[in-house]
């Protein structure tokens, strides 16, 4: 049995020199070993891929923050004044002026408020007295109600925006508290 | 001419020249091994470069004095066409098929296969193997490689690959066998 194996063994060892393929392909070869070394794991290779890449990633985020800052604001719409009302210096004259308005008359000082205010006597002197139910006025009093609302209401959803994410960060942490206390 | 010693010892520098001549000198017959397992040119051609690339990446691990290069050469062309082949799933693990019985051969059919046949009626033979016993008689007959080392590369024990070996030579025994007596009844052979 074992000369049968030796035999068999014997005839393809001999029966089967070795063979050889004598293309002469080192072109493709050193192509593909150009490619291999290029992408091979090396310590400096590795630090140059390293500062490589990370100037690449912060050049895009100084982009990313150059273009946020530049990115133009919401436009706010402009307070449309209608020319017969007289020129307020404040909100706070408006709110003024209207009052007096629902208590009967306006007094409308064209060179000073604040002097109104302190000579009530000459100003009603110096005033022009408007009739209380005179159209353009009301409209224009309105107009203003109206402007002033919205500006309020801009700035109190502002502020709604800005306390929003606070807030719920808060309810986040309690949430969490109450799971690590279970 | 450089002596391998030299072309080793400029290949361990990266010298690109003495690449080139190491691949010059065993590509040929690296080619021929892979082929012999794959079947296929353009397959094995790929697999050797891939094989080369691993010998230059792996040659300061070469010891001259445990072997000769060309067999450590031979050994990893070996584990890359294996290795290919598992990947490929065309290598079986640990898959035995249906064993034909030792004594089911008579004596005759045993002995008169030793001789008469050519170097392609052989190859023949063993591409009608199927490759799980293919790959074992090869690697241990024609590459030299123990049980224990075929063992590794495959993954199987050692008793499987003797297994293996003990059915891949019956079955070229039978193959053989019945390859003579088709060539002494067209007359091509004179018993």
């Amino acid at each position: 049995m074992k000369n049968d194996q030796d035999d068999i063994d014997h005839l393809f060892k001999q029966g089967l020199p070795e063979k050889e393929f004598p293309e002469d392909d080192w072109a493709d070869m050193e192509h593909r070993l150009n490619r291999h070394e290029f992408f091979k794991f090396k310590p400096n290779t590795f630090h140059l891929y390293y500062g490589i890449g990370l100037a690449i990633l912060v050049t895009a985020a100084a982009i990313i923050w150059w273009s946020s800052l530049n990115e133009p604001n919401t436009p706010v719409t402009p307070l449309s004044v209608p020319d017969s009302i007289p020129v307020l210096d404040s909100n706070r004259d408006v709110s003024r002026t209207i009052s007096k308005t629902i208590s009967g008359t306006t007094v409308l000082n064209k060179k000073s408020n604040s002097a109104a205010n302190t000579k009530p006597a000459k100003a009603e002197d110096t005033s022009v007295k408007i009739p209380q139910h005179d159209t353009l006025l009301h409209q224009a009093i309105d107009s203003v109600q109206a402007e002033t609302k919205t500006i309020r209401k801009k700035k109190i959803n502002h502020v709604i925006l800005q306390d929003t994410i606070p807030q719920n960060d808060t309810v986040w942490v309690q949430k969490k508290r109450k799971r690590n206390k279970q | 001419m450089n002596s391998l010693e030299d072309i080793v010892a400029r290949c361990r520098k990266g010298e690109r020249n003495a690449q080139k001549e190491l691949y010059a000198l065993f590509a040929g017959k690296m080619k021929a091994i892979c082929y012999r397992y794959l079947n296929s040119y353009e397959e094995a051609k790929d697999i050797t470069q891939d094989g080369f690339l691993k010998v230059f990446d792996n040659l300061h691990r070469f010891d001259a004095q445990k072997g000769n290069l060309h067999n450590w050469i031979k050994t990893i062309m070996i584990n890359t066409t294996l290795n290919y082949l598992k990947k490929k799933k065309r290598l079986p693990i640990d898959t035995l098929e249906e064993h034909h019985d030792v004594g089911a051969l008579d004596a005759e059919a045993m002995n008169d296969s030793s001789r008469d046949f050519t170097a392609e009626e052989l190859e023949e033979a063993i591409q009608s193997l199927s490759l799980s016993y293919r790959i074992v008689f090869q690697m241990y007959v024609l590459d030299d490689l123990s049980h224990k080392e075929i063992a590794e590369a495959l993954q199987i024990s050692e008793e499987s690959s003797r297994t293996r070996l003990k059915r891949s030579r019956i079955r070229l025994k039978e193959y053989l066998h019945k390859l003579r007596l088709s060539k002494i009844k067209s007359g091509k052979m004179v018993e």
